[in-house]
């Protein structure tokens, strides 16, 4: 049965048997996403990476055919995942998350690689600089706009000095983001209290006890597990009149009084923008690592009514999209 | 050829799970779920002194003595603490994930840039082939992968000879009897709770070693690569059991290798006929089904058709 598996696979790649791999600028290329799971943040990205391949001119089905891999949480297909696009004579990579792009660093060395929904390629191993990476990688890291969101709070809500939020400690992205959030919080002169939690069982318990930790606000990393289970957090803060303040345009619709989003579906968007470089004949060698730094104001005028906590005027003016309120979503 | 290469190779490496599993299921009838921390117990334990520039060796080494560990701890506190024997593994299993945080220091530790067996594999698929590629039956393969894969061969084979050897000697054959019968085993004044502890200091040792080898290959060690580890490794040995059908030692082992290695193969087939990805594991699921049933299947077919 072993010996008859591995003819049938071997047979399913016969027709690539000595054929030599051809790649130019003009044909149409079979990009394969290579995913780690299923969740929601990697859906935003994906849709994120289309939208850019549409607004960078390339037509589906014309210039480039999309092949989707998932390992579905199994650690030990995320290989079989990248050697499955190889064989299938795959001619970019496009990679969602940390363990997709290193296996693609380790197992794609010939084939172009463009990695999104990674809070730091650096630290995943692909280069030692955005400048001096994998000849075959290119990609963009995102970590959340910290800096930016910790400014509107000390100038908007200056009586806010105590922060909160899950994280789950198994998350590399999340970690990543834990670590620049508590560095940019020092240098603002704000306290973080973080609650882990590993399941979205735990979230409810968690976000619980962070409410129960004195804060004056939940400022929510975003993550996998906290995007899927934000409800439970919004709700425990709904319950303890705390207003939450995220990073995730989806959080503001589910209940965050401000978002300050630089989320993965703009830098998936990004992303394929530089695969549409790498199609159009450009080295990604020559294309440097980039760190996603676009950001966008969206304030949810009843998340801050029922909390009644007015919103300064100039925030709203500012904002980007407003949800609520009189006038409804702008 | 890249994935039946890639196929063969994890699968190859993840029979060393299976084994322990093999030895804990089997062997003792212990339900041990201590497999899904040990696995990135020793990914761990690899990758933090391979990024501090020990040798592969040595790092590998400490992955199984700390597996080994993590059984033993198992093993105490079924057999001296009377906990039962899921909870047990679940309490270890449990502990290991914190541990694994604090020994990598962080979620995700990468070794594209450090030396570990990977590199010697690929020194070893360069000598064979002279260079950076070659040709394996007309299709071109890297040098790394086939060195990867007779590596992971040389290893499987040496373990299991060690294991074979190991299940024939008086220890051995007490662990096997305790499992068996421990009524008679304690009658011939054999303590049944040291074997036990024994038995899943091993287990998890061998459990722990192949997680630090699919570090190396894979190039990372994530501390959620043991999740759902158990059930790969329980059905591979079942599969094993399945396809070769004998309750020898040597059958037992050549099965729950080739279960892992089939297991492997049925997941690259699904990936490389472009299943849709929410499917991946229903289809697996099935094909598991069809390796289990057709067998037996196949030879109900042969006996009517021999008796009419």
């Amino acid at each position: 049965m072993v010996i008859a598996a591995s003819a049938i696979l071997l047979l399913s790649d016969l027709q690539h048997r000595g054929r030599a791999q051809a790649r130019t600028a003009s044909h149409k290329w079979k990009l394969y996403f290579v995913q780690y799971n299923d969740v929601i943040d990697v859906k935003d990205a994906q849709a994120g990476v289309l939208e850019g391949l549409a607004e960078s001119g390339l037509v589906d089905g014309r210039d480039y055919q999309v092949e989707i891999l998932n390992a579905q949480g199994d650690m030990a297909t995320v290989s079989a995942l990248v050697d499955a696009a190889i064989t299938a004579h795959a001619d970019m990579l496009i990679t969602f998350s940390t363990p997709t792009l290193q296996a693609a660093l380790r197992r794609a060395q010939n084939v172009p690689v463009v990695y999104n929904y990674v809070s730091s390629g650096l630290k995943a191993g692909a280069g030692k600089s955005n400048t001096d990476h994998a000849p075959n990688v290119t990609g963009v890291s995102l970590l959340p706009a910290n800096d930016e969101a910790l400014t509107i709070l000390k100038t908007h809500f200056p009586t806010i000095r105590r922060l909160g939020t899950l994280y789950c400690p198994a998350e590399t992205n999340m970690v990543n983001a834990k670590i620049a959030l508590d560095e940019a919080a020092k240098r603002a002169g704000f306290e973080i209290e973080y609650v882990p939690a590993e399941t979205a069982t735990d979230v409810p318990d968690a976000a619980a006890a962070l409410m129960s930790r004195d804060i004056d606000a939940v400022l929510q990393l975003p993550g996998n597990l906290t995007a899927s289970a934000f409800g439970s957090i919004g709700e425990a803060a709904r319950r303890s009149h705390i207003p939450v303040f995220a990073f995730q345009k989806s959080q503001a619709i589910g209940g965050a009084m401000v978002v300050v989003a630089r989320d993965y579906r703009d830098s998936g968007r990004h992303a394929a923008h530089l695969a549409a470089r790498i199609m159009r004949g450009a080295n990604p060698a020559t294309i440097p690592l980039e760190d996603f730094g676009k950001t966008s104001l969206i304030v949810n005028l009843d998340a801050a009514r029922s909390l009644n906590i007015p919103l300064p005027p100039v925030l709203v003016r500012s904002a980007r999209e407003v949800i609520g309120g009189t006038g409804g979503n702008r | 050829m890249t994935l039946l290469l890639s196929a063969w190779t994890i699968g190859l490496i993840l029979s060393l799970l299976a084994l322990g599993i093999y030895i804990s299921y089997r062997v003792f009838k212990f339900a041990d779920i201590t497999a899904d921390g040990s696995i990135t117990f020793g990914a761990a334990v690899a990758a933090a002194m391979l990024t501090h520039g020990r040798h592969p060796l040595a790092a590998s080494g400490a992955a199984f003595v700390a597996g080994a560990l993590a059984g033993t701890c198992t093993g105490v506190l079924h057999t001296r603490f009377k906990i039962n024997q899921l909870l047990s593994g679940i309490l270890v299993m449990t502990a290991l994930y914190s541990i694994n945080l604090h020994v990598m220091g962080q979620s995700n530790l990468p070794l594209l840039s450090a030396t570990t067996l990977a590199t010697y594999a690929q020194d070893l698929g360069r000598w064979i082939s002279g260079h950076d590629s070659a040709t394996l039956m007309g299709w071109p393969v890297s040098a790394r992968d086939l060195g990867s894969l007779l590596l992971a061969a040389a290893i499987v084979l040496v373990i299991a000879a060690i294991l074979w050897l190991f299940f024939n000697t008086n220890l051995g054959s007490a662990m096997r009897a305790s499992g068996d019968n421990e009524q008679m085993i304690r009658a011939l004044g054999v303590s049944v709770g040291n074997m036990i502890v024994i038995g899943l200091a091993i287990a998890n040792g061998l459990v722990a070693f192949a997680g630090a080898l699919l570090a190396q290959y894979q190039g990372f060690a994530d501390v959620q690569m043991g999740i759902g580890m158990i059930v790969w490794g329980l059905a591979s040995v079942i599969i094993g059991r399945a396809l070769i059908g004998s309750d020898s030692v040597g059958a037992a082992l050549t099965g729950t290798i080739l279960g892992s290695v089939l297991f492997r193969l049925i997941i690259a087939l699904a990936l490389r006929w472009g299943l849709n990805p929410n499917d991946l594991k229903l289809v697996t699921a099935i094909f598991v089904f069809a390796a289990l049933v057709l067998p037996s299947a196949m030879q109900k077919v042969r006996r009517h058709a021999a008796a009419s």
